[in-house]
């Protein structure tokens, strides 16, 4: 029987470098971005969103590791919204006294971090297999590199907006339309090229084509049965020749000849 | 790396066409510089030197090609000075210019394959960030400034009496004043006479790109026709809103692209529908005042997701049918010597 | 007829007036990974659509209660997403027990269900004090945008796919980014801001 090969031990520092900077969630999976392009206009709020969503991840992935791992995903998905919810509900308080700009400009989207897709797959793909020590520091690695991106992100349309820095409760607005999402969109564009370029420079074997379409483009694609699978009956399989002619499917002494009658 | 005298040649078809719409421009241009003088000569050579810069420097930088030569960014530059007002601030044509090449173009590679037309792009994120500046309208005679100017007489563009459902006669500006391009507009898109000389010219150069701004202004007009905004008549609405904004200009320049349209006329006849439906539908509810570059982006958008077709499309489809035409031929071989 | 036609207005200001996913950035990252599956694009628009009504038209209920009408808007969501849940959880045993629904479809209505969309429309009708009838149009509008969207976003992953001229620090996420962003610039045009902060 063969053994199963285990994932290669990481050190911590690794391991949080990795999981923020190289996988960066925001960067090279497009996930999580609707608070960034609704809510990280200034670096206050950018601040706030980045703890907030540490926050929501270390808590979400290492109750997931401790317990529910036996649950069906179904299931699994409900969870992680209440926990969400939960911590935001209970750090709002914190992290808007840290940041006392970013209340107001937030609107709903802080507590919208309890809907975030990054804390559900996170949580699928790592922290429901794994140890806690692993899925917080994953949770931890993941929180910093959404954060950083958040607070850069702010920073930029914070700069052009008003012209400030963390600065702006009291300053006019310049260019109004720069809170817009498509700012955002751009700057998300040019920094995701930025980290492409750091990896291919520094870390080529690393860069992985995330949206690659090659699996929809140069596949043929099965056919899906549907909802009702268990009742989906079994067809006959038959093979069109290119002289359309159907023959049935050829043994392995068939040398492939085709439409020999 | 390919070099500016590689792309600045008349081999090259991307050069040839963008030859063509060159001297289109330079047309209109003229005209724009006769109205407003200096300053409109000031701000195409912005545009146009920021649109030429850029290019050089970024397509050299990432792509490592000298792709200056070609005419498609001082194309670009002067487009976007044409559908900006004299009184623009120097930034507002930078920064379109800037937006245009850098992010409407880099990201996609070549110029043959940008999903959205570029120049559109930079006047649209212009119209966005700096609306003000984009949308107010000199009357003639003002006085400028070389780096924008604050102070200046105001004009009551057709646009405006548009949108105000005003009761405009055909002479509400004045036969010659709306042939030649003498009243209150951007610095490209008011004379009618040279817009309709640029017909001519790309009616004899490239007559197939035309079938998209027949569509354009097909729509256009039986919209006007069926849902005036004004009390005078069915007729004057029409005329009134065709040499409106920058309607005209835009079903001359900007639609009949041939990388974001359709090759085929009868496919490019729709697009140019869709285009000007979008366009009037823009104009009648939407808060921007001239809609009509924003008309060919969300074109340039919706046409290739609802109908299947991309720019690549024919290139993708010669590349998947070249093996399977391959197997074909080699099962035929085989059945044939059997 | 007026009830129709304000319905009919408050569905098209949300797909196509205010595309609420363009414009917003709601949902935005799940319409990205739905629009990978481009033979699913009705089954989720089609979720999307049902969760959105049926939650808008319950919180339109509940905020007839003096007391959740009075609520701080950070309870009020907190309430919203309780209702949200329960309501796919009764939606999945419901798929679950009665229509036997495979393994796809349930991890499928998850990501469908618990979306930051369909979070945000009781608010924004809570908030626009919007009536029976538009609220039911924004809901059905929200699902339309959603496959718009998905649409939109399948297509520019095609082209992306297929051009070999993108330069290699660009292709992939950096080009997705900078398409859906021209895409976000063209429909923003409409209102000229975003309606939410």
């Amino acid at each position: 029987m063969k053994k199963k090969k285990s994932a290669p031990v990481l050190s911590l520092s690794t391991a949080l470098f990795k999981g923020s900077f190289v996988h960066n969630p925001v960067l090279t999976q497009i996930i999580g971005i609707c608070p960034i392009l609704g809510a990280a206009t200034t670096t206050a709020n950018g601040l706030s969103l980045a703890v907030g969503i540490t926050a929501v991840l270390i808590v979400t992935e290492a109750f997931t590791s401790l317990f529910l791992k036996k649950l069906p995903r179904w299931a699994r998905m409900a969870v992680y919204t209440f926990l969400s919810l939960s911590t935001v509900l209970i750090c709002d308080r914190y992290v808007f006294s840290l940041t006392p700009d970013s209340g107001a400009g937030l609107g709903i989207y802080f507590y919208l971090l309890s809907l975030n897709a990054l804390t559900v797959i996170r949580c699928e793909k790592f922290a429901c297999k794994t140890t806690v020590l692993n899925a917080v520091t994953d949770g931890i690695a993941a929180g910093i590199g959404y954060g950083a991106v958040a607070l850069t992100v702010g920073a930029l349309r914070e700069f052009m907006t008003y012209g400030t820095l963390f600065s702006s409760a009291d300053a006019l607005p310049r260019f109004p339309q720069a809170t817009l999402p498509f700012t955002a969109l751009v700057i998300l564009g040019f920094l995701a090229a930025g980290h492409k370029w750091l990896l291919i420079k520094f870390y080529p074997e690393e860069v992985r084509d995330t949206f690659s379409m090659k699996a929809v483009f140069e596949k043929p694609v099965k056919k899906d049965p549907g909802l009702f699978a268990d009742k989906a009956k079994a067809k006959p399989k038959v093979i069109r020749d290119y002289d359309d002619k159907i023959r049935p499917r050829h043994s392995s002494e068939d040398n492939g000849k085709g439409g020999a009658e | 790396m390919q070099t500016v005298k590689e792309s600045f040649s008349f081999r090259n078809p991307i050069f040839r066409y963008n030859a063509d719409i060159f001297t289109v421009c330079l047309a209109l241009s003229a005209a724009g510089i006769y109205h407003w003088g200096i300053y409109a000569l000031w701000q195409l050579l912005i545009c146009s030197l920021t649109a030429v810069i850029s290019e050089a420097v970024a397509f050299r930088a990432v792509l490592k090609k000298n792709t200056a030569g070609d005419l498609s960014a001082l194309t670009t530059g002067m487009i976007i000075a044409l559908l900006l007002p004299v009184s623009a601030p120097f930034y507002v044509g930078i920064s379109a210019s800037a937006f245009a090449i850098l992010v409407a173009k880099l990201p996609f590679g070549d110029v043959r394959n940008t999903p959205f037309l570029p120049s559109a792009a930079g006047f649209c994120f212009a119209a966005m960030m700096f609306t003000d500046a984009v949308f107010t309208y000199p009357a003639a005679g003002s006085e400028f400034a070389f780096f924008g100017s604050e102070a200046f007489v105001k004009g009551a563009t057709l646009f405006d009496m548009l949108s105000k459902g005003n009761s405009l006669s055909l002479n509400v500006f004045g036969r010659v004043s709306l042939l030649s391009g003498d009243y209150p507009g951007a610095i490209g898109t008011t004379s009618m006479l040279l817009l309709l000389g640029g017909f001519g010219y790309m009616a004899v150069r490239h007559p197939k790109r035309l079938f998209a701004s027949a569509g354009y202004i097909l729509a256009a007009a039986v919209f006007a026709f069926l849902f005036p905004r004004v009390n005078s008549g069915r007729l004057s609405s029409v005329i009134s809103e065709l040499c409106a904004g920058g309607l005209i200009f835009t079903a001359l320049l900007l639609i009949t692209d041939p990388v974001c349209s359709p090759r085929k006329p009868d496919r490019a006849f729709f697009y140019g529908l869709m285009g000007g439906t979008v366009c009037m539908l823009l104009r009648y509810f939407s808060k921007t005042p001239d809609a009509a570059c924003f008309s060919i982006l969300i074109t340039n958008a919706l046409w290739p997701a609802l109908t299947g077709e991309t720019i690549l499309s024919k290139k993708t489809a010669e590349k998947y049918k070249k093996p399977l035409m391959k197997k074909r031929d080699a099962l035929k071989r085989k059945a044939g010597a059997e | 007829m007026t009830q129709f036609t304000s319905m009919l207005t408050a569905a098209l200001y949300a797909m196509l007036v205010q595309n609420i996913i363009f414009s917003t950035g709601y949902g935005m990252s799940e319409s990205i990974r739905m629009a990978k599956r481009p033979k699913h694009f009705f089954m989720y628009g089609g979720t999307v659509t049902f969760f959105s009504l049926a939650l808008s038209l319950i919180c339109f209920f509940l905020n007839r209660i003096p007391f959740i009408f009075s609520l701080d808007i950070k309870y009020r969501i907190a309430l919203y997403t309780v209702v949200l849940l329960a309501l796919y959880l009764i939606t999945a045993l419901f798929c679950l027990k009665i229509l036997k629904a495979d393994k796809k479809f349930m991890n499928s209505l998850g990501m469908c269900a618990l979306n930051t969309l369909i979070i945000a429309l009781p608010v924004v009708d809570f908030k626009a004090g919007y009536t029976l009838a538009e609220t039911v149009g924004t809901g059905i509008g929200a699902g339309l945008a959603f496959t718009l969207s998905m649409l939109l976003i399948n297509t520019a992953m095609k082209h992306i796919h297929s051009n070999r001229y993108i330069p290699e620090v660009f292709k992939g996420t950096p080009a997705l980014f900078i398409y859906i962003s021209l895409i976000a610039l063209a429909m923003s045009c409409i209102s000229g801001q975003s309606l939410f902060v």
